[in-house]
């Protein structure tokens, strides 16, 4: 690794990671460790088998699952939108793809209860609907600014020279 | 054997296919210092949820050293409404950082050697840890324990404590790679027009386009807590003043089972314990003494809260009439018979505060059978799991 003249190196071991690394996997490790061991003592509580599944299987559904989703969305957007648009395309379908993830335990509603009406009282469905019509609006918004203010660009060449003719003469 | 190992998966590397071939990722937002800039990001919303988090679990089961004040009274409305905030604003950011890293996962050969070994080990219960804390806070802010098989708050704390652990690790191992990333400012050599070209989104477009998805979700979900905001909070669980007496319901007399024991001509509160002396009242005899009124918030430990009006009788005086002064642990005991929060423990600093009181009345009118009825306990600064609800012992311990 190169330093400027007057600078020490960075102290770095074992591969560019700094010394702090071993002391980190000892304090690390054994923080899991007693948390571990602590999840286990109170196993009528925290049922660790199920745990375990619902631990590991969110890993697995992220990586082998939406994040390949992810990639194949992508390509769609990059084949179907026009160059210039898609930029706040992705922006709107990132914000979109979150939206409809965290939402969707309300909109379905799965923990209303009859006794208790003061849960989930609002229409989420509609909330829903309505903040994404609000950022697909924005995404609008900037994509036809965008090609405004490019549009007065090309003019601009031509504007600058007539003015250049009229400036007045003092 | 280590080099032999490492040179054979080098040679069994897919050549032609697949993510594990060089350059299969062609996004520029495979970016080191996107990655750096986020996980500085992520590691401060994990530290404050995750600091909020020991506060809140410290308040419900409190180790023997661990004193919360009385005041000021709003201060668990702040540390549980921000656990809350920054719980959700962390989905976006940890959903871009692991866009941002996912190459790695395709690494080959997968272990180049023991520290490397170590090094992506100790990612498992990090990204497990962050996916299950996210996924379980949000689940059981939309009242959805189906997914749970297990007691949430118990879980979420220990493996709150996997995650920070695991944290660590990951930060000293990139403390080198992430000065660098940030010294190179590849970001900020980029032009605005840069990265719209072929790809769409430059790498900043890529970070205001996960910061404005914070937002959103911050806004819409938790924003309710705010006045002038609680109309934008169209995706927030509850209405801050939707319910019985304009304030929401957690657990109704009927989910409890005491609509009839509340109710009862028959009821009656009892104080004992380590007392001289001993009493019952009646509730007519309980709304004869001395009233005081207080306004207090109700914070809920699923982050929503709001402000009210309350008045009863406080427990200070209750103990003064059993011959106790106000500095005593009192143990106080629901009509409800099943459930977690069928009693909590008064510690002296709330004992002795003169607005903790068995409430008899909310916002001007009787209490509802929802909030309590006959009478519940009302603390400043606490959580409202521990503001018991239709109170039948006071317990001096």
């Amino acid at each position: 690794m190169s330093t400027t003249s007057g600078s020490p190196p960075a102290p770095v071991e074992d591969h560019g990671r700094s010394r702090l690394f071993w002391p980190s996997v000892v304090v690390g490790w054994s923080v899991m460790t007693w948390a571990l061991l602590g999840l286990l003592r109170q196993h009528r509580d925290t049922n660790p088998v199920a745990l375990g599944r619902l631990f590991l299987g969110l890993n697995l559904v992220h990586d082998l699952l939406l994040a390949p989703l992810v990639l194949v969305a992508g390509v769609f957007v990059r084949r179907l939108t026009p160059r210039r648009a898609r930029g706040p395309v992705q922006a709107a379908l990132l914000c979109t793809g979150v939206l409809l993830l965290v939402s969707e335990p309300f909109v379905r509603g799965y923990g209303r209860r009859r006794a208790n009406p003061s849960i989930l009282p609002n229409n989420y469905g509609h909330g829903l609907v309505v903040v994404l019509v609000g950022v697909w609006t924005v995404a609008m918004l900037i994509i036809a600014g965008d090609a405004l203010s490019r549009r007065r660009g090309r003019r601009r060449p031509s504007r600058s020279g007539a003015a250049a003719t009229h400036q007045p003469v003092s | 054997m280590v080099r032999a190992t490492r040179s054979t998966l080098s040679r069994l590397r897919p050549s032609s296919v697949g993510p594990v071939i060089e350059d299969a990722f062609t996004s520029p937002l495979h970016d080191e210092r996107l990655a750096t800039v986020l996980g500085i990001t992520l590691g401060v919303t994990f530290t404050t949820c995750f600091a909020t988090g020991l506060i809140s679990h410290g308040l419900q089961h409190p180790p023997s050293w661990f004193r919360w004040p009385a005041r000021p009274v709003n201060l668990y409305r702040v540390t549980q409404g921000l656990h809350v905030a920054s719980g959700i604003v962390s989905i976006p950011l940890l959903l871009a950082k692991l866009w941002v890293v996912y190459p790695r996962f395709w690494t080959w050969p997968p272990l180049r050697d023991v520290t490397h070994a170590v090094e992506r080990i100790s990612l498992i219960p990090l990204v497990g840890g962050a996916l299950f804390q996210l996924f379980t806070g949000t689940v059981n802010i939309a009242y959805w324990y189906r997914p749970m098989p297990f007691f949430f708050t118990v879980a979420h704390f220990w493996v709150a404590w996997i995650t920070i652990g695991a944290l660590l690790i990951h930060i000293a191992a990139k403390l080198t790679t992430a000065r660098s990333a940030l010294a190179n400012h590849p970001m900020a050599a980029e032009s605005p027009g840069q990265g719209r070209e072929d790809h769409g989104l430059s790498r900043r477009g890529f970070m205001g386009a996960v910061a404005a998805t914070g937002g959103v979700l911050a806004l819409t979900m938790t924003g309710d807590t705010i006045a002038p905001l609680d109309r934008l909070a169209v995706l927030a669980p509850r209405r801050v003043r939707h319910g019985p007496q304009h304030l929401p319901v957690n657990r109704s007399a009927t989910e409890a089972d005491v609509v009839a024991r509340a109710q009862d001509p028959g009821y009656r509160l009892v104080v004992e314990g380590r007392v001289s002396n001993p009493y019952t009242l009646t509730l007519r005899e309980l709304r004869a003494m001395p009233q005081h009124s207080a306004g207090l918030p109700i914070t809920c430990v699923e982050g929503w809260s709001t402000a009210a009006r309350w008045r009863g009788v406080p427990v200070r005086d209750l103990l003064a009439r059993a011959g106790v002064g106000p500095h005593a642990r009192v143990r106080v005991q629901s009509l409800e018979t099943n459930g977690t929060y069928a009693h909590s423990i008064l510690d002296a600093l709330h004992t002795e505060d003169r607005d903790t009181m068995l409430a008899l009345e909310l916002n001007g009118e009787p209490l509802d059978l929802d909030h309590g009825f006959p009478c519940r306990l009302i603390t400043p600064n606490r959580a409202g799991v521990l503001q018991t609800k239709w109170v039948s012992r006071l317990v001096v311990q």
